[in-house]
């Protein structure tokens, strides 16, 4: 008995202190970005085509293979066959990557 | 100890002015911009550090909306000529 007035009066107590802020509280104001006197047209995640998120992400996923490749394209003169190789059957591994990025339409522009 | 108030003093000196052109309005432009220069006033590159408003010219129905919205977005304190 005790315990459900108590829980009774906490949840009156919140209600209340809720109803005051609806009350007092500023209303928000109404600026946005500046567009040169307009209003934005879509939503913001919008504004951009979604083909630039997926090529930043693909671009990303190669830029690491690239940094592969860089210290190898410094050796590769004077260790010679084998690094060549090995680096085109990593190469290939990653070619599969874009096979499926293709596959998947992460490279379809319109 | 009034340093508030002296710093919305001095602020309130040197505003950043956001110029509109309309129609016909070329030459008052020039004149506000060399007037800007004269006084060594920045202009603003976006309403929301504008503190003054100046639209040169005659807005015709587009622009005047714009420059509404533009209005409506700058804080105060804001002054418009």
């Amino acid at each position: 008995m005790g315990i459900a007035l108590t829980v009774l009066a906490l949840l009156l107590g919140i209600a209340g202190i809720y109803l005051v802020s609806l009350a007092v509280a500023p209303r928000p104001v109404a600026v946005g970005p500046f567009l040169s006197g307009a209003r934005p047209a879509e939503h913001a995640l919008s504004r951009f085509h979604v083909r630039w998120y997926a090529i930043t992400l693909v671009f990303l996923a190669f830029d690491m293979e690239m940094v592969f490749m860089y210290p190898w394209a410094l050796v590769v003169a004077e260790v010679g066959p084998v690094a060549v190789i090995e680096m085109f059957a990593f190469l290939a591994l990653l070619l599969v990557g874009v096979l499926y990025a293709w596959r998947e339409g992460a490279l379809r522009w319109v | 100890m009034g340093l508030s108030a002296w710093l919305l003093r001095y602020a309130a000196g040197r505003p950043r002015v956001l110029v509109v052109c309309g129609a016909y309005g070329t030459p008052y432009r020039l004149r506000v911009e060399a007037e800007l220069r004269r006084r060594g006033w920045l202009e603003a590159r976006s309403p929301a550090e504008a503190s003054l408003l100046a639209v040169c010219g005659r807005p015709g129905a587009e622009l005047a909306a714009a420059i509404e919205v533009v209005w409506a977005d700058m804080a105060v304190p804001r002054a418009r000529v």
